[in-house]
């Protein structure tokens, strides 16, 4: 049952109220999925799967819990399903591991802001720039950015991987900047 | 970890990178069961990869690109369907209850494309026949429907009839005089001081550089002396003259009578007499109206041409459509937008700027200098294709004009360019030549483009079909010049050239006489705001259709 204080709420609020935490919240819940799911359109039909049961159920959410730390656990139980389904013709971890994972805090640990994102990238010097432009905006695979920049494909995972380190570092930083001043 | 192991950040690499074998997914599987601290790893490195992807779809707008066009083939999955959603309800900012789930953007799309009706087959642009100088220039249309089928940019000649049923239409004049014409209207510009309105309203702006700018109307002329003023004629007579900023001088055509001044405010009708009466001011604000249509018009169509970029880009048979969107504008690249051809995924833009291309906010790149071009990678082989440009043509100033040339010296070699006098010059490398003096076989056209209409928007396209080695040429979705070529080679494009062409051995064409520089030199002059290469023969009627969607006008 709906705990929600407010009584008066109808249901198509809560529904109208859920629709609006996804949005908010699509690119956590989109994460975790794929980072259990690799095949990206096998994680898509999880995340529309996902938006259709949480709106289904909207009115067993209760306003202001954590709702990406809900909608994830409703994707838990799809992604299961998928892995049962697939599991001959895909690789996934063990259902274990993913249950493990699933208690290890997801939501908090993938907290990766966005907008400090965009600044870090904006900062990286140009050749690592290049991998990442060429990775994730024009999202090309590894073999293919090789090719085109003629670089031996090994070499791409190297420079893709220190891009992310790099990355990574300017976005702490700026995190600790940003506790710094809080 | 014994020797065998990968370190964790190499296993979590090969993860996310989709490059692990089934060893590394169990060795990392076993390695995450264990360990806490590396499950928290784990979700920070998926974090990371999650918020690049996001950074990537942004940078794409995907989020607008994903709303489904109308008509479009059926999809195996359903998600894209709610990614329209999702998209539709971030771009409005609304968050729609569930029941809208069915009824996503697609209804809007095809609200759009009911908005604009479509309009008939063009006439042909008006011919040298008679030229009279260039005297003025279109500056801006909207809902014209006309004797000829006009382009905005194009120039006018002297002496030329305008006949216009309905619409607005504004002309530049090169005095600097401006003049808005609303129809149904009948008009000569006479030369770039002087316009005869012999039907309909007209408001005419005029500059210092243009004063003693002169409109004849059927009974009476008016001089202008620096102003705005408006005049409606109708059966002959001249209903309305009036001032809205100014001074201007009108005089009778019955020369008994005085002419007279008239001041900001004034207005008068010439009676059957010949007599200048006063009568009450009426605001005229159509040149206000031509400005409202007019972008709103431009920003319908390029809704609606949006709208069926995303039916193009489900295409099989694309293999390149760089439709250069709002967000590409100032990138170096641009990317490719079908939804299908894995490559090319991006030109490189080089050197070429970016400005405005068919409709306000619609980016185009401008090709002007010998450097501009947009480096693109095609590769294979194609026994049929459609080549199609929406290109500004502002000259022809070179010997050959490139719109998109192959890489130099390969099998399959194909040039899409015009020659200096306006006619498509298509050229297939025949087969075993690899020279760079080879002799191509040539699919030339007569002169399809005429200088009275450089400054406008025209969309070209040439088809070939190697097997029944057909080239077919088109402006504007209308059939200009049909060959059949002496042999069948398909078309190979390689490291291929948008707007310009590279030619890797100059100095085999300087000694040549007759085609020196103008060989290595083949930068359009102009602008292309979007590229579409298909790996089939387009029929006319699908040429039409294109044409009328993404049409200016």
């Amino acid at each position: 049952m709906r705990t929600d204080p407010d009584a008066s709420k109808t249901t198509q609020d809560a529904v109208k109220e859920v629709h609006a935490l996804f949005l908010i919240h699509i690119d956590v819940i989109r994460g975790f999925i794929r980072a259990l799911v690799r095949d990206h359109h096998l994680a898509d039909d999880v995340l529309q799967e996902t938006f259709l049961t949480v709106a289904r159920n909207a009115e067993k959410f209760t306003l202001g819990t954590n709702f990406p730390r809900w909608a994830c656990s409703v994707a838990r139980l799809k992604v299961l399903e998928v892995r049962r389904k697939n599991a001959g013709k895909l690789s996934f971890f063990s259902e274990e591991t993913i249950e493990a994972l699933v208690e290890s805090e997801p939501v908090e640990e993938m907290d990766c802001r966005l907008e400090l994102m965009e600044q870090c990238i904006e900062e990286l010097p140009p050749s690592m720039r290049k991998m990442i432009d060429l990775r994730y905006l024009v999202e090309r695979k590894a073999p293919e950015i090789a090719r085109q920049i003629g670089w031996s494909i090994e070499a791409v995972y190297v420079g893709l991987s220190r891009a992310r380190a790099a990355l990574r570092g300017c976005i702490q930083e700026k995190l600790r900047n940003l506790e710094g001043k809080a | 970890m014994n020797d065998q192991d990968k370190p964790e950040a190499q296993l979590l690499d090969d993860y996310f990178d989709d490059r692990g074998d089934a060893e590394s997914l169990e060795q990392l599987d076993q390695h995450l069961a264990s360990s806490d601290d590396a499950r928290r790893r784990f979700w920070q490195r998926a974090g990371m990869e999650e918020a690049l992807a996001a950074w990537g779809r942004k940078g794409r707008d995907e989020a607008t690109a994903m709303v489904e066009a109308p008509d479009s083939p059926a999809r195996t999955s359903r998600w894209p369907v709610l990614s329209g959603w999702v998209a539709a309800a971030i771009m409005l900012g609304l968050v729609l209850f569930y029941s809208d789930l069915n009824v996503p953007a697609d209804s809007q799309d095809k609200a759009v494309m009911n908005e604009v009706a479509p309009t008939p087959r063009p006439a042909l642009p008006p011919q040298e026949v008679d030229a009279g100088n260039p005297v003025a220039y279109l500056s801006e249309l909207a809902g014209l429907r006309a004797d000829f089928r006009y382009f905005k940019g194009q120039t006018i000649r002297a002496g030329h009839e305008l006949i216009i049923d309905e619409g607005l239409m504004e002309l530049v004049f090169f005095s600097g005089a401006r003049v808005t014409i609303e129809g149904p209207a009948r008009l000569v510009p006479n030369s770039d001081f002087k316009i005869t309105v012999l039907q309909g309203s007209a408001l005419a702006d005029v500059p210092e550089s243009a004063i003693g700018f002169k409109m004849v109307l059927p009974d009476g002329v008016v001089t202008d002396y620096g102003t705005t003023f408006g005049v409606k004629v109708a059966g002959e007579k001249t209903l309305r003259v009036q001032v809205i900023e100014g001074e201007i001088e009108l005089a009778s055509q019955d020369v008994s009578k005085m002419a007279r001044r008239l001041f900001k405010g004034q207005a008068v009708m010439m009676s059957e007499s010949g007599d200048i009466e006063s009568i009450d001011y009426v605001p005229m604000e159509f040149n206000e109206t031509l400005e409202r249509v007019a972008t709103l018009e431009s920003k319908t169509r390029m809704k609606r041409w949006r709208a069926y970029c995303r039916q193009i880009d489900q295409d099989l048979s694309v293999v390149a459509h760089f439709s250069m969107l709002p967000e590409e504008a100032g990138s170096d690249v641009i990317l490719n937008q079908s939804k299908f051809s894995k490559s090319p995924r991006i030109g490189a833009v080089i050197s070429a700027e970016w400005t405005e291309g068919r409709w306000p906010g619609k980016p185009a790149l401008s090709f002007r200098r010998p450097a501009d071009r947009v480096r693109v990678d095609v590769p294979g082989e194609f026994p049929q294709a459609t080549f199609l440009a929406w290109a500004r043509i502002d000259g022809f100033p070179r010997h050959y004009n490139g719109l998109f040339l192959s890489e130099s010296g390969i099998e399959g070699e194909a040039h899409w360019q015009f020659s200096s006098s306006g006619q498509y010059y298509f050229g297939v490398r025949p087969s075993g030549s690899s020279g760079a003096m080879a002799r191509f076989h040539r699919a030339w056209s007569e002169p399809v483009i005429s200088s009275w209409l450089f400054g406008s928007w025209r969309m070209l396209a040439t088809t070939y079909d190697a097997d029944r080695r057909e080239v077919i040429h088109y402006v504007d979705g209308a059939e200009v010049a049909r060959t059949v070529i002496e042999e069948s080679v398909p078309l190979r494009f390689g490291r291929a050239t948008l707007g310009n062409f590279f030619d890797p051995k100059p100095e085999v064409h300087g000694v040549q006489s007759g085609i020196g520089e103008e060989w290595s030199f083949r930068n359009w002059t102009g602008a292309i705001d979007e590229f579409i290469l298909f790996s089939r023969v387009l029929n006319s009627d699908e040429l039409a259709e294109i044409h009328e969607v993404g049409r200016v006008d």
